[in-house]
């Protein structure tokens, strides 16, 4: 299901102050996921979106700084204004970016394909749709987690 | 209402602030998306309500306003309007930074017609365009946001 989204191609996108830019050529999901665990919450202020996109198709320049949020995931931001830029897997080599949509003016049209800690999300964000939805617990089955995290 | 204190993501930053009113709301602009990876949700303060400590960072980033965000993790911290004007100094903090969202409900969204085509959020809110919002704030953009 979510192959289908899997796309090749170009997207441009920047920070706020344009200090970050970011560009994609090559292979990349044009649908965005959402994430509600309390860090992520944290760390965005209410509702946590990302896409992903291949190392291999991703360049990056400017003052990146990056945040060690878990014993397996960093979280980088540009150093100058604070926009997020992503989310990225740190236990192996290689790992796709979970890249922020807002950063690209293309990722508008994107649509809303997951929702993971459903469990956790706030009274206030609650998301329209029929997309596929997890529980905290759903999601620790399958995947990295982090112990205690409300 | 009483006063809630919330903290950024790795901690370096603590917020307290006293909620105007038990409501959020969400932001659409191209900026907030920019700077939240999607909507800037926010709780507005009681004028003169928010101390912080910590490291937190401040950023011009328009003639109207300034963003506030810990340097150590990136959280958002806050959005406060530095124009003269009706709402000079108000500061809208990030909802995510407190337990719940301090218990807050979502009531309005401003610049809807930014809005990005994939996401929508259930609650029936009051919705505002860029042209209704910056009336409201008694701004008048040049080249727009």
């Amino acid at each position: 299901m979510i192959e289908q989204y899997m796309t090749r191609g170009r997207l441009a996108g920047r920070c706020v102050c344009g200090a970050v830019e970011i560009a994609i050529d090559g292979e990349y999901m044009a649908a965005v996921g959402a994430c509600h665990c309390g860090m992520c919450q944290r760390w965005s202020g209410g509702v946590f979106t990302c896409f992903s996109a291949k190392p291999e198709a991703v360049t990056v320049t400017g003052p990146v700084k990056r945040h060690q949020s878990s014993g397996f995931a960093d979280r980088a931001f540009c150093s100058v204004c604070g926009s997020h830029l992503w989310m990225r897997d740190t236990t192996g080599e290689g790992a796709d970016y979970d890249l922020m949509p807002g950063l690209f003016p293309a990722a508008k049209e994107f649509p809303l394909i997951s929702e993971i800690y459903t469990d956790r999300a706030p009274a206030y964000v609650a998301l329209k749709g029929d997309h596929k939805r997890a529980t905290r617990a759903e999601y620790e089955a399958k995947n990295l987690f982090v112990e205690g995290d409300q | 209402m009483s006063k809630v204190t919330g903290q950024c993501l790795c901690g370096a930053v603590t917020v307290t602030a006293e909620p105007a009113r038990p409501s959020l709301s969400v932001c659409h602009c191209d900026m907030c998306r920019r700077w939240s990876s999607s909507a800037f949700m926010a709780i507005e303060a009681r004028p003169g309500s928010v101390t912080v400590e910590g490291p937190a960072k401040t950023i011009t980033t328009s003639d109207w306003a300034e963003r506030a965000f810990c340097p150590e993790c990136g959280s958002p911290l806050w959005y406060r309007i530095t124009a003269e004007g009706p709402m000079h100094s108000q500061m809208q903090v990030a909802a995510g930074l407190f337990d719940n969202a301090a218990g807050g409900t979502l009531k309005l969204e401003v610049y809807v017609d930014r809005q990005p085509a994939g996401y929508h959020f259930a609650e029936a809110t009051k919705r505002l365009t860029e042209a209704e919002l910056l009336a409201a704030m008694g701004i008048t953009p040049e080249g727009g946001a």
